[in-house]
């Protein structure tokens, strides 16, 4: 199988052989929802980080018990998942306060599972640097002691300093995969590069890091995407995305989506943590990792920083030159609808056509939101 | 939504709030009965401004009728005469314009943004609206979703700023709030940010209710208040701090006496008042007249004890209601229903369940330190911007305490979190004090989701079933 291929399988399933592998091997996993946690403490902890997803998911029935039908479909599919114990390969998880319902969904989870390590980062709401000193001195090192107490998991200077150069090399790479998807002549589809980004959430980073340089010699080789599947070039953002589902509708219908502002994309894997030479003490390379999750581009969470988000929105759209964008928002999702809608208006006021889809986490009545999106190109021409 | 005539440009609400409560004092003051009111009406129609008229025919006839009842009235006349007073300041501050003017999120007390030198409004004074008239504050709901917002948004937090866009409510110098209570309320203060580039200062809350979260949160304050010095163009005054602080203690001192009264069977300090509570607490906390309001409470349920008077009819045994999530602003009235009705009194609810507080005067520093502390645990923000434990553990400490009959969650279907609490509290309330509870579904301040009928009907059919 191709590395393309292989990495697209893992994207496809909540489990996937390297995870299989990692626990074989004595290794332990630790979910994670959010891209203000550090993945890189977790990684030199000796631990897997895998980000949480319902990819597969059955519907939520379980969770509906606990959490009402108007708390996001996100929320409830992953307690749900825990409940129905799909996530059986966890040994801890690490949430964060990125939103009310994530929050509420953590309090009824540590109720009802007894993982190894169940905690909760606090991330304050504002980017100031004092509320990031804050954040250092008791979140992160609260992750650090827990990960001690809880998993027996230590972290030394060098290996904070291996998972930073690890995670820069697919920083890097994922960066080289966004340029050839944004390509004048691309030669890989929006889906099949959202998939691959999702899979390096799931799987170790050195194994996803081979893979992906492999498969961006693949894609090299290949002949640029036919002109019909170009329609018109497409930027997705808003609520999160796993499930490639969405961008599928878009480039089915004559869409190639060639960025995102997504905290499952872009967002996510950008910014490199900025490591000094020598790495110095842990406290340091510690600070520094901290310092590169808490100032990344921010989430709708994240209040007074609202012309970051534009920036960068907009920074995206023209790296990506692109026709138009579409901002999903999870029914219920509080952050996003309030984003989507200050954006779509700034994009618009730039000249930027924009579109926003209400869905579910998982979708279905994929007819509709192929209607919508056609129309949505009749509008801007293409 | 109707537009503002320009006469009434930016003080719209505020002029209606005005008129609405010298209306009440009027009434209450001249009349015995609301049926003596309504006799009188037409006649006294033809000789007042048309504006008082209309909106006297705007009010809730039932939230009328309420406000006549005996164990009601006092208090209501006491809170429209402060209130009156507090509305004509606003507007006459807003018209001398020698005041920046700081609209602030409802956890917060007035009175650090009095000591800055701001006129503070809360922007919460906005719910009354649904409170009071009979058209609510829906108008203003709607307006704010047809920007394209959700309308699984707050509904709190919505009709806000659809009043200020709207020209109903005076864009204001700036805006601030802690990051508590919630997504909703962060995002709606943002939208009018961006849209009419009003400064916004948002101050972290902790989210761990100890010293070090409070010194976290104290930290963040004093820095939102280096920005609010430079906006009002003044420093914060140490005296004026401390003359409003020592005037909130005293009413904070009364709160906790008044949450102890609450505990007698049967419970004797009725339920319409707590919409009023609130409203008097985010307008006129450190002034005289608020201390002076919940005196009168105190006094009041002080003397039903005494005497034995009941708030609810001689023949229905009490049934004693902790209400899990919060008061129900468009439907304030309901609370007097349940009592004449149902024998159900309000013992206390995640907006009302305050208790003594005395801020220490030292110093700036200590008034300020204090000032965080009743603002991380003010009702609502703490039970919102903490573990989920702090929620559960209040609500069901109150109702145990409180010796509640049941519980009544009467959730806002905008919050999730408290949704997602309802299910451990009902199930804790009853699993392990055999505490009955009631879930069902409103929208604050949207009386659509669940009208009136429809809201008595439930706790009428869980009376039934399971009392």
């Amino acid at each position: 199988m191709t590395a393309i291929g292989q990495l697209i399988e893992i994207a496809e399933n909540v489990s996937n052989p390297f995870v299989d592998q990692w626990k074989q091997q004595g290794g332990k996993v630790v979910g994670y929802t959010c891209t203000y946690v550090p993945e890189e403490i977790l990684h030199a902890a000796g631990l897997l980080p895998y980000r949480l997803k319902g990819i597969g998911a059955d519907g939520t029935t379980r969770a509906d018990v606990l959490l009402p039908k108007f708390h996001c479909s996100f929320s409830r599919t992953l307690l749900d998942q825990a409940l129905s114990k799909r996530f059986g390969f966890l040994d801890g998880v690490v949430f964060s306060t990125a939103c009310d319902q994530l929050r509420r969904m953590y309090d009824v989870w540590k109720r009802r599972m007894s993982l190894q390590l169940q905690t909760i980062m606090v991330i304050p709401h504002s980017v100031d640097e004092e509320d990031f000193e804050w954040f250092f001195d008791h979140e992160v090192r609260k992750l650090v002691d827990d990960l001690a107490t809880s998993l027996d998991a230590e972290i030394t200077l060098e290996s904070l300093v291996d998972a930073i150069q690890i995670y820069n090399e697919t920083r890097a790479l994922l960066g080289r995969l966004y340029e050839a998807r944004a390509a004048d002549e691309p030669r890989i589809s929006g889906v099949e590069a959202h998939q691959l980004v999702i899979a390096a959430s799931s799987m170790p980073k050195p194994d996803f890091n081979r893979l992906l340089a492999e498969a961006l010699e693949e894609i090299a080789a290949r002949e640029p995407l036919p002109l019909n599947r170009r329609r018109a070039r497409v930027m997705v953002g808003g609520s999160i995305i796993d499930s490639p589902d969405l961008l599928r509708v878009i480039e089915e219908a004559g869409g190639l989506v060639v960025t995102d502002t997504l905290c499952t994309g872009s967002r996510w894997f950008g910014d490199p943590v900025q490591l000094d030479e020598p790495a110095g003490d842990r406290e340091g390379a510690l600070r520094s990792v901290a310092h590169r999750y808490y100032h990344h581009a921010p989430c709708p969470r994240m209040i007074m920083a609202y012309d970051r988000k534009w920036d960068y929105s907009l920074q995206q759209a023209r790296q990506g030159r692109v026709d138009g964008v579409v901002l999903s928002l999870i029914t219920f999702c509080d952050h996003h609808s309030a984003d989507n809608v200050l954006i779509k208006d700034d994009l618009e006021a730039a000249g930027v056509p924009t579109l926003i889809l209400n869905r579910e986490y998982a979708m279905s009545d994929m007819g509709r939101f192929k209607t919508r999106v056609e129309a949505f190109f009749e509008r801007m021409g293409r | 939504m109707e537009p503002v005539p320009s006469e009434l440009k930016g003080i719209e609400i505020f002029q209606r709030f005005l008129t609405s409560f010298n209306l009440f004092k009027f009434a209450l003051s001249s009349f015995d009965t609301a049926e003596d009111l309504m006799a009188a009406a037409p006649e006294l129609a033809k000789s007042m401004p048309a504006y008082d008229v209309k909106v006297f025919m705007s009010f809730k006839p039932d939230l009328v009728a309420a406000s006549f009842h005996p164990k009601n009235r006092n208090v209501i006349l006491k809170a429209a005469e402060a209130q009156a007073e507090y509305w004509q300041g606003v507007i006459d501050g807003l018209k001398a314009g020698d005041r920046k003017v700081s609209d602030f999120c409802f956890t917060q007390g007035p009175e650090l943004f009095h000591a800055l030198g701001f006129l503070p409004i809360c922007t919460a004074t906005g719910m009354a609206a649904g409170s009071f008239y009979r058209d609510g504050c829906e108008d203003a709901i709607d307006l704010f979703r047809s920007m394209g917002f959700a309308d699984h948004y707050c509904t709190v937090h919505a009709a806000y700023p659809g009043y200020v866009l709207n020209g109903n409510w005076r864009v204001p110098d700036v805006m601030v709030k802690p990051a508590a209570p919630c997504v909703s309320g962060n995002a709606g203060y943002q939208v009018l940010s961006r849209k009419l580039g009003v400064p916004l200062v948002v101050y972290d809350s902790s989210y761990y209710l100890t010293e070090e979260g409070v010194d976290h949160q104290l930290a963040a304050l004093k820095r939102a208040i280096t920005r609010l010095e430079k906006i009002s163009s003044s420093t914060l005054d140490e005296d004026v701090l401390r003359a409003k602080v020592e005037e909130s203690n005293r009413t904070y001192a009364l709160l906790g006496e008044l949450h102890e009264l609450r505990k007698h069977k049967p419970n004797p300090d009725p339920g319409l008042h707590r919409i009023l509570d609130i409203l008097m607490l985010v307008t006129t906390l450190g002034e005289p007249s608020c201390t002076e309001y919940f005196q009168l409470i105190v006094d009041e349920a002080q003397a039903r004890i005494a005497s034995g008077e009941r708030i609810i009819p001689a023949d229905k045994k009490e049934l004693r209601a902790v209400h899990t999530w919060a008061i129900n602003v468009y439907l304030p009235e309901v609370y007097h229903w349940l009592e004449e009705n149902l024998g159900m009194t309000y013992l206390s609810c995640g907006l009302s369940y305050f208790i003594d507080h005395q801020i220490d005067t030292t110093s700036v520093d200590t008034m300020l330190r204090g000032w965080v502390q009743r603002t991380m645990n003010f009702p609502m923000g703490r039970q919102s911007i903490s573990y989920g434990d702090v929620w559960v553990d209040d609500m069901v400490n109150l109702a145990v305490d409180m010796e509640a009959d049941c519980g009544i969650f009467a959730g806002n279907v905008a919050c999730k979190q408290a949704w997602a609490i309802s299910k451990l509290m009902s199930d804790k309330l009853e699993d392990e004090h055999d505490i009955p509870s009631l879930r069902f579904e409103i929208e604050c301040c949207d009386k659509r989701l669940c009208p009136a009928d429809e809201f008595k009907q439930r706790i009428e059919s869980f009376v039934e079933v399971r009392l």
